[in-house]
């Protein structure tokens, strides 16, 4: 690893982060805000109970949904804005200083020094693992902070298990979004198929709760190792989840270092 | 023992089917200026690429400084400065900012100015540029930034992708001093070029390649000697092109006007016996230049 490409690496990627941060923090204030008065309101609970199980399934709600933050946090933002805005920034990440420097022959820069392509292909990973980190940090810690505000509590407890699993998740799909960036050398194909494989494994999951046939390979699928809501409701933590996510990462990682490694880069 | 800081052997890039590097072998001296000629695709660029690792050989060996290119590529890197035919530089950075990325990333430690570029900079004339974001640069000054970038570290050896592309003909004069500099030093200069003139001017020897393959290497003064002859003669009998045509050396014979050009690759002893027979009205021989030797070279 070379601690100058990852501060590079950073620097240039403030904007990016800066915005998805702000985006993030933002959408989180909105939905403790909101969460008060959607509490008192009767019939919000009917409503949803009212709803197919396979469509709450969809939005992280138990069929037996009982009103709280994290069964309406679930429901609104953890699962399927939240991992949208974070996939999104997770596969531009990777197709950018990877893919992107490839096409361009701005990795030239790089390559044409003494640093091994290991050093360029960690730096950069390294890099991304401080990114999502911050992001995942700006999404979930103010929660209990902001709740004060607005007369509630939300505990420390979840926040944590659901911050560390949010984690595991975005270095999961990290991951593998830095094994296509290798693999290929056209961004737009890396992009292309990062979020392709990000929105299938999405339907996959959310389709498995539908169709039986769909169920069976739903374990391909890895948002069936991440579950924000059970996370925030302060259940304890899967350890099958967590070494799968974990395993995810580092597989992939280890795969497009490989490849990155032993790749021919016409630049 | 040989001085050879680049060893290349039997070195083959394919693409599939394409044979883009086709078994060149070479050796580059130390302090030697070494001119790599050949058209677009003829395989430069694919063997620079392999030199720097940039992609591996189907077959065949580099070695660079005594180091093989790919398993000791950091060493060899070290040593080395590389300035690309397709200059793509960070073009979100100031000038200042990647050179001292550049000098940081090889271990430097450097302040906001480093003086292993500063006085680059003063003879490229890029003093009031330092400060000024590199996409906001011209080519010609963004070809300044990468040639200071590859020549800063005074490396052992330099490897230049076209490397006057762009500079106007003052700067291309000041980089033509900044070379000599560097061999009277005892650097090891490996560039490919267009410019024909520049490599004749320059460099001490140069091999030609064409579709993958070395078609010609020599030092330039044996290139002009040994390379090839225009005879431009004009003669009271009608020439028989075809008994001329029929010597080994004649490469073909061409009527320019009332002359005819007999072009000579090699000895031109028989030719100019041929030539006693008839009455030579007018005889003018000259040794082809660069550009005229690459042509023909291309031409066969």
């Amino acid at each position: 690893m070379n601690k100058h490409i990852i501060k590079k690496t950073l620097k240039q990627n403030w904007k990016p982060l800066f915005w998805y941060g702000v985006s993030l923090f933002s959408y989180t204030w909105i939905i403790v805000s909101i969460y008060p008065s959607i509490a008192k309101t009767s019939g919000y609970e009917e409503v949803l109970k009212n709803f197919p199980k396979e469509m709450l399934t969809i939005f992280g709600i138990d069929a037996d949904f009982n009103m709280n933050f994290a069964s309406y946090a679930g429901g609104e933002y953890l699962s399927l804005m939240f991992p949208l805005i974070l996939g999104a920034y997770i596969a531009s990440f990777a197709t950018r200083f990877i893919t992107k420097e490839i096409e361009s022959g701005q990795i030239s820069n790089l390559l044409s020094q003494p640093i091994s392509r290991v050093s360029i292909y960690l730096s950069r990973v390294v890099a991304f693992i401080m990114g999502v980190c911050l992001l995942v940090v700006l999404t979930f810690i103010p929660m209990p902070l902001l709740s004060r505000i607005y007369d509630y509590t939300i505990g420390w407890s979840g926040i944590y298990k659901v911050t560390f699993m949010s984690i595991l998740f975005a270095l999961a799909y990290g991951g593998i979004s830095f094994l296509f960036s290798a693999l290929f050398s056209d961004r737009g194909k890396s992009l292309g198929i990062s979020l392709g494989f990000f929105i299938i494994s999405y339907l996959v999951y959310v389709l498995g709760s539908i169709n039986k046939t769909i169920k069976n390979y739903d374990w391909l699928s890895i948002f069936k190792y991440y579950r924000p809501v059970d996370a925030l409701k302060d259940k304890a933590i899967d350890q099958g989840d967590v070494f799968i996510l974990l395993a995810v990462f580092i597989v992939a990682t280890i795969l497009g270092l490989l490849w990155f490694r032993k790749r021919d880069i016409s630049v | 023992m040989s001085k050879a800081v680049i060893q290349i052997k039997d070195l083959k890039k394919y693409f599939g089917k394409v044979k883009a590097v086709d078994g060149i072998s070479f050796n580059v001296e130390k302090g030697e200026v070494f001119g790599f000629l050949g058209p677009n695709g003829a395989g430069k660029t694919t063997t620079i690429r392999c030199m720097l690792d940039f992609i591996r050989p189907t077959s065949g060996t580099i070695t660079i400084l005594g180091q093989d290119s790919h398993t000791q590529t950091i060493e060899i890197k070290k040593n080395m400065g590389y300035l690309s035919g397709e200059v793509e530089l960070y073009g979100d950075m100031r000038v200042a900012e990647y050179l001292n990325y550049l000098l940081e990333l090889r271990g430097e430690k450097v302040g906001k100015l480093s003086v292993k570029y500063v006085p680059y900079i003063k003879r490229f004339d890029l003093e009031g540029s330092l400060k000024r974001k590199i996409r906001n640069l011209s080519k010609g000054n963004r070809q300044k930034v990468a040639l200071i970038a590859a020549i800063m570290t005074e490396p052992d050896i330099l490897i230049l992708d076209e490397p006057t592309s762009g500079l106007d003909p003052l700067m291309q004069e000041e980089f033509y001093k900044v070379l000599t500099e560097f061999k009277k030093k005892g650097a090891t200069v490996f560039m490919c070029s267009h410019v024909l003139s520049e490599v004749e001017k320059i460099c001490d020897k140069a091999a030609i390649i064409k579709e993958g393959k070395i078609v010609a290497i020599e030092d330039m003064a044996t290139l002009h000697k040994k390379g090839i002859l225009y005879i431009l003669t004009e003669t009271k009998e009608k020439l028989q092109t075809e008994v001329f045509e029929r010597l080994d050396a004649v490469t073909r014979v061409e009527k320019a006007g009332d002359e005819m050009k007999i072009i000579v690759k090699g000895e031109p002893d028989k030719v100019i016996k041929e030539l006693a027979k008839y009455t030579v009205q007018r005889i003018e021989i000259r040794h082809a230049d660069l550009e005229e030797i690459f042509l023909e070279f291309y031409n066969e």
